[in-house]
């Protein structure tokens, strides 16, 4: 018969997120979402995720929501010249400018919210220019990347099945089409990738032979866009006791697409961000055999209700 | 994406993430891999996958979820020892024992924890006892892949084109009725508006909705329940108001056509009134879904006006009485068997008289087919009912 269960059931709330804008000199901004735990507990940490190429800040919002329940206070940001609400247009990106989005939201928080350590957790794209960020600044803990982009310039003739890098400036396309809809432009982007040392494999190895920091990386081994061995060669765990790879069965390079697999990873990655807060030299001499379990799982109602309301946030 | 074409492999397929092998302390394996969700979540379409494969997926997918309901759930393992049903690697799927969908008016049937419980949900029905259903997590994500998945028997849109007028409330106002909630959730994938056209200042808002959407965003999606749609394009029509949306606007009918009682006209009428109303550039645009609290995945309508069952579904009409599938193309009671629910056994006999159509569809995909077409009113159908009933009497 129905039980006591039955009448319980209600609306659980989402996490609470607030929006700050971060105003740069030139007068362009950047969005930024704090998400915190709904208890009143003190923090545990505090974490910056990145968003993938082309992903808006509410593609995030099951890992924040995961963190936030695990006690971690979760900020986000929409890079310049993105497809969110900070300004510049996607067909504008550069790694560069993607790199100089992220120093300045670090800088931000030092700055404005005294965070002077934290996490970072990247994904695709974004996990290429945390690379060299972890490797450059001293106040990143500890790094998760997520189906991360390690060699750019294989992974770009993976997406758009031609090697544009190899084409002299001149006979680029004015615009590659990503996923089917979004245009962007070559020229400022292949310019930046040769320049600034982004296309090559060795320099994401380079740059993460002299990181200190613990990394976790998740990789599907479906993933049409990343390999497996490129990223193994990127982190050389051999001589990295500190570093582990996660290696997610039966996904592509979109984590979400399967539930299954999703709910799986973010048990996972959610562990692993609280094994490397507890931080110290130790973790240098090797990441624990196993992340511990997490403590809170928010459910498919806290999910969707974080979703709709960052949806609703964004297209207002 | 080859996933979806592989045959599922029974044992261990539904395990929790194997943690275990990993090759070195620096690696771990995540495997969280199930059979259903592959195919559920894949990349490609299970309706553009061929027939046959479909009946193998069904057949060991539907197998699958029956042993897990076996373990999980006494209640249906105890009416399943007293039906005298094969074993369930064994048993054909026309004879898998059906539970009654008036069983969850009065039963607490699930198979899994009281904890992994998200909620019960209860039918719309304005007269006599609800049903009750419960779903966990699982069950939830995989009813909104089914509609992820078909929403591609429509077209194939960018979410970002798209908004929704959802004729029903909002997710502000929707408690635990199953329809109401299931469309909410299209907020989940859309930018949308929810609307109850209770009165005629809300009918005006929602014209007034629609032009300014219809305006803004490359695609508009009407959906609500059929009565709704139908006092909108009557108000329109005193209104004089005709919109232009042209290929712009897809017209989604939900919730059956119970509620319409003695204002039921012929579903090509319906279809030919809105199309003329909203300006579409034909009835193509004017498409129905059906689901029901206790079937967990949700039929679209293709272009010619058939509802696709997936392959992760069985659907027979059967005689009323003997509850043995009639030969395809005849009407029946209609039967499911739907292996995306994790949290009760969704081996359902139902009310609706139907007909059920494999093969290939006028649209080219190959396939089932279910035609709902009216409720089951005779003395025939309580004596089932009550048959089935059973299964709570010693659960
Ligand atoms: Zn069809």
């Amino acid at each position: 018969m129905p039980t006591d269960e039955k009448a319980k059931s209600k609306l659980p709330s989402a996490v609470s997120t607030e929006e700050s804008v971060l105003r740069l000199e030139d007068g362009r901004q950047i969005v930024i979402w704090h998400s915190r735990p709904q208890s009143e507990e003190p923090v545990r940490g505090t974490v910056l995720l990145a968003p993938g190429f082309c992903a808006r800040m509410y593609s995030l919002a099951a890992m924040a929501a995961y963190l936030c329940a695990n006690g971690f206070a979760v900020y986000r940001y929409d890079p310049l010249d993105h497809r969110g609400p900070s300004s510049g247009e996607l067909a504008d990106f550069t790694m560069t400018t993607g790199r100089y989005s992220m120093d300045q939201v670090l800088d931000w928080l030092a700055r404005e919210r005294g965070v002077e350590s934290l996490g970072v957790i990247a994904t695709s794209l974004s996990a290429r220019i945390a690379y060299r960020v972890a490797s450059e600044r001293d106040n990143v803990a500890y790094l998760v990347t997520a189906v991360g982009v390690t060699h750019l310039r294989a992974t770009l003739e993976r997406v758009f099945g031609v090697d544009h890098m190899a084409s002299p400036p001149e006979q680029l396309p004015e615009t590659v089409v990503f996923e089917e809809r979004h245009h962007i432009r070559t020229l400022g982007f292949a310019t930046d990738a040769h320049e600034l040392g982004w296309n090559p494999a060795e320099t994401t190895r380079a740059e993460l032979d002299r990181a200190s920091v613990p990394i976790v990386a998740f990789i599907a081994r479906d993933d049409d866009w990343v390999l497996e061995s490129e990223v193994e060669e990127a982190l050389d765990l051999a001589n990295h006791p500190e570093r582990r790879m996660c290696k997610l069965e039966g996904s592509g390079h979109n984590l979400a697409k399967n539930p299954r697999i999703a709910q799986a990873m973010l048990r996972e990655l959610t562990g692993a961000v609280m094994a490397l807060e507890t931080g110290g030299e130790w973790l240098r001499a090797g990441l624990p055999p196993s992340f511990p379990a997490i403590e809170r799982e928010p459910t498919f109602e806290m999910l969707t209700a974080q979703v709709i309301a960052e949806r609703r946030r964004s297209v207002r | 994406m080859s996933r979806a074409t592989s045959i599922p492999q029974p044992a261990g397929a539904d395990q929790p993430p194997n943690e275990a092998e990993a090759q070195s302390p620096s690696v771990r394996i995540i495997d969280a891999r199930t059979a259903i969700d592959e195919l559920i979540f894949a990349e490609d379409p299970w309706y553009a996958l061929p027939l046959e494969r479909q009946r193998e997926l069904s057949d060991a997918l539907i197998r699958q979820a029956l042993r897990e309901h076996l373990e999980r759930c006494p209640s249906y393992r105890d009416y399943y020892a007293r039906s005298g049903a094969a074993e369930p690697g064994a048993v054909a799927l026309a004879d898998i024992p059906l539970v009654s969908t008036r069983v969850f008016k009065f039963a607490d049937l699930r198979s899994v924890e009281a904890h992994e419980v998200e909620r019960w949900y209860r039918s719309s029905g304005t007269s006599g006892q609800p049903s009750r259903v419960p779903r966990d997590r699982a069950s939830l994500e995989r009813m909104v892949g089914s509609v992820h998945g078909s929403v591609g028997l429509l077209a194939d849109w960018d979410e970002d084109e798209v908004a929704v007028i959802n004729l029903g409330p909002g997710r502000e106002h929707v408690e635990d009725v199953w329809f109401q909630y299931v469309m909410s959730l299209i907020e989940a994938l859309y930018r949308s508006e929810s609307r109850v056209p209770r009165d005629e200042a809300a009918l005006d808002e929602i014209i007034g909705l629609a032009q300014s959407l219809l305006d803004d965003y490359e695609h508009l999606i009407v959906v609500g329940p059929p009565f709704h749609v139908l006092d909108l394009c009557e108000h329109m029509q005193r209104r004089g108001v005709e919109l232009q949306a042209g290929e712009g606007a897809t017209i989604l009918t939900a919730g059956g056509w119970k509620r319409f009682g003695g204002r039921a006209i012929p579903k090509q009428e319906f279809r030919a009134v809105v199309a003329r109303q909203f300006g579409l550039r034909g009835e193509g645009q004017v498409r129905d879904v059906f689901n029901q609290v206790e079937l967990n995945t949700v039929l679209f309508e293709c272009e010619a006006h058939e509802k696709h069952v997936p392959p992760w579904v069985h659907v027979a009409a059967r005689d009323p009485e003997t509850l043995q599938p009639v030969p395809e193309g005849e009407e029946g009671m209609l039967s499911y068997l739907d292996a995306s629910c994790s949290a009760y056994p969704c081996f359902i006999v139902t009310e609706d008289v139907g007909v059920v159509r494999r093969g290939r569809c006028a649209c080219g995909r190959e396939g089932t087919r279910v035609d709902v077409l009216r409720r089951l009113e005779s003395r025939a159908a309580k004596g089932c009912a009550l048959k089935m009933g059973q299964i709570h009497a010693n659960g």
